[in-house]
């Protein structure tokens, strides 16, 4: 629809343009990067906005290693814990994705992720370090899925010509920081208002040809940043309805989102917050979570929709679909969703929780265990409770005898020991190596 | 004159309405052909579970055993070591016992937690074995959306024509029966 809109609002323009050409002369000034250019170079630029637009799949083959070399992005190859690979070669089989997908880890003090997908197939997706050791395994899967979704809907690639769209008009117009704006100067050849003399423009259609002028270089800036950022926030609701149909978890999105917004307005440190670059405010629509929101009271100048609505919309799905999406949109904020985007289908699917995961499993543990850092940090190799539990569980699996002495101590033997006369390490009781019934919970278990 | 306006008029509106049909075919046949490929994927991951978790077991147990016989042979160095002490302990005096007592527990502290690197085969296992599962059953998911959309295309209007036409059908879910979806016990 929109590019529909971009085609229709370009052509009006360019045949507005070379209408005036014909019937009159119009003379507009803008200052472009510190030298005025006159008609000729207003061709030029809307010429090479069209060139820009058909050279531009060759240049995006080019961003990710940009991308890489930049943030100094390393790959998944140094890693020895496997869950993220996992984690991501799961949520492609869930999406049917059969692009080439690399994940790139980003050292950095703020949680964030973005994807990008190139023409020739190949994708990445970008997580940084903060990311992996605040969320757990379901969170991290939703996010990955919620990135998975945005290269299947490549909309990578789709905002990047909306912002070029954007930038061309604001160029023209002389709204932008570098320009000190523009003046148009409408100058018709037969003299302006007036009398006919054979030949002159109507003074009717004149008029209608500068208010056509006004719109396009006035209004349209404006427009066009608006249009951009109601893209932006459009697609990351689509985003996040994918997620939930690639992973059949709303839960998982929904704490996740909750994690973040949680660690942006409590725990970071305020100086991260001081300065926005440039380069921030550019790829803030390929984010997972924007940051400028808390910068700008206006909603609408925001590329991401508020994430209090986003939970919102999550917390009322009854089911895992798009169409389950759609109606708990509908529920949360009045207002239909997939309206005019490409999804012909509305799917309502079944909520399902995740078959097996780690947690499952470790149901056992107690409470604090697995917190935070599943995926990556180092310290959770290190937890001494959680290797005793490990360690129980290789002794039972492996068949070893546990003794429970006077003193609380757990005592486990292989049965190379069975029957043997063993002395309990900490108080020297003897104790003849059998199978004991009844071994309940004791202190120093309870404590672990 | 006007015979040639309706003439260009009609014969664009049957180019636009066979381009339709062109349109609605080849986004059928896609669809078509994305449900056999995710059919396909199930038997890839299945076999993949096949292949893989039956040589990762068998390597983490192997380890497994031979870190065993490391630990057998410090509890047997232990044992004799507290041996060699017992049989003195009743008449050893206050101050030995609880220097000996020290030097027993220290050796024991050490010995229970062992740097063994089994933990970390077994917590691998334990994340591949979850994976592995976790990916069949995504792709069973991912047969199943597809051939949701599938029937959506074959049974919504505009293309179901079109799928009469060309004879294709309605796809089925994936089902599983009544002894794979009781809940099962979780025992050591």
């Amino acid at each position: 629809m929109v590019v529909l809109f971009y085609l229709v609002a370009y052509s009006i323009g360019v045949a507005l343009y070379i209408t005036f050409l014909m019937f009159g002369e119009v003379e507009i000034n803008t200052t472009l990067v510190y030298h005025q250019v006159n008609n000729a170079g207003l061709i030029a630029l809307a010429l090479s906005n069209i060139v820009i637009l058909i050279a531009l799949p060759r240049a995006e083959n080019g961003f990710i290693k940009k991308h890489i070399k930049e943030f100094d992005a390393k790959d998944l190859a140094g890693i020895k814990n496997k869950t993220i690979g996992n984690i991501t070669e799961e949520m492609c089989i869930a999406a049917g994705l059969a692009e080439d997908l690399k994940v790139y880890i980003i050292e950095s003090l703020m949680p964030n992720a973005y994807a990008m997908s190139q023409p020739n197939g190949r994708s990445a997706i970008f997580l940084t370090t903060r990311l992996l050791e605040i969320l757990d395994r379901n969170e991290l899967q939703a996010v990955i899925a919620h990135e998975i979704s945005h290269i299947k809907n490549k909309d990578a690639n789709y905002l990047t010509r909306a912002f070029l769209f954007v930038a061309l008009l604001n160029c023209l117009s002389g709204s932008d920081k570098n320009n000190s704006g523009g003046q148009v100067r409408v100058r018709s050849r037969y003299g302006g208002g007036g009398g006919r003399r054979g030949g002159a423009i109507p003074p009717h259609l004149l008029i209608i040809l500068l208010i056509a002028l006004i719109i396009i270089f006035v209004v349209g800036p404006i427009l066009s940043k608006l249009i951009y950022y109601s893209i932006s926030r459009k697609r990351e609701f689509l985003a996040d309805a994918c997620a939930v149909q690639y992973t059949r978890y709303p839960d998982g999105l929904i704490n996740a989102l909750a994690k973040i917004e949680h660690f942006y307005t409590n725990e970071s440190d305020s100086r991260l917050y001081t300065q926005i670059g440039e380069r921030q405010k550019t790829y803030d629509a390929f984010y997972f979570f924007s940051i400028l929101s808390f910068f700008t009271d206006k909603k609408h100048h925001c590329t991401h929709p508020a994430t209090k609505n986003r939970i919102d919309v999550l917390k009322k799905m009854g089911g895992s679909g798009l169409g389950d999406y759609q109606d708990a949109y509908k529920k949360a904020t009045g207002k239909g969703l997939f309206k005019n985007l490409d999804i012909q289908e509305l799917m309502h699917q079944d909520v399902m929780v995740p078959q097996t995961s780690p947690e499952d499993i470790a149901a056992k543990l107690p409470a604090g265990i697995m917190l935070a850092g599943a995926a990556l940090s180092e310290d959770f190799k290190n937890k001494i409770v959680n290797k005793q539990e490990i360690n129980d569980l290789r002794a039972e699996i492996n068949g070893y005898i546990t003794i429970e002495c006077d003193c609380d101590t757990r005592i486990k033997f292989p049965d190379l020991y069975k029957g043997r006369e063993m002395y309990c390490p900490h108080c020297l009781k003897k104790h003849i190596v059998e199978e004991q019934e009844n071994i309940g919970e004791n202190e120093l278990s309870k404590l672990q | 004159m006007v015979l040639m306006i309706a003439i260009i008029v009609v014969s664009i509106l049957v180019l636009a309405v066979f381009a339709g049909v062109i349109g609605l075919y080849n986004s059928l046949i896609q669809k078509r052909n994305e449900l056999k490929n995710a059919w396909s994927q199930i038997g890839v991951q299945l076999k993949r579970r096949h292949d893989l978790i039956p040589n990762l077991v068998e390597t983490v147990q192997g380890y497994a055993q031979h870190e065993k016989q490391t630990l057998n042979a410090v509890i047997e160095a232990r044992q004799q070591a507290v041996n060699i002490q017992g049989a003195d302990i009743e008449k050893i005096s206050k101050a030995e016992n609880q220097l000996s007592g020290t030097l027993k527990s220290l050796f024991a502290l050490s010995e229970s937690y062992p740097d063994l690197k089994a933990n970390q085969n077994f917590l691998m296992l334990q994340e591949e074995i979850s994976s592995t599962e976790n990916r069949i059953a995504f792709s069973r998911q991912h047969y199943n959306d597809s051939a949701m959309e599938l029937n959506n295309a074959v049974e919504m209007f505009p293309s179901n024509v079109i799928a009469g036409m060309f004879n294709i059908g309605k796809e089925k879910f994936f089902e599983i029966d009544e002894a794979e979806a009781a809940v099962p016990q979780v025992k050591f």
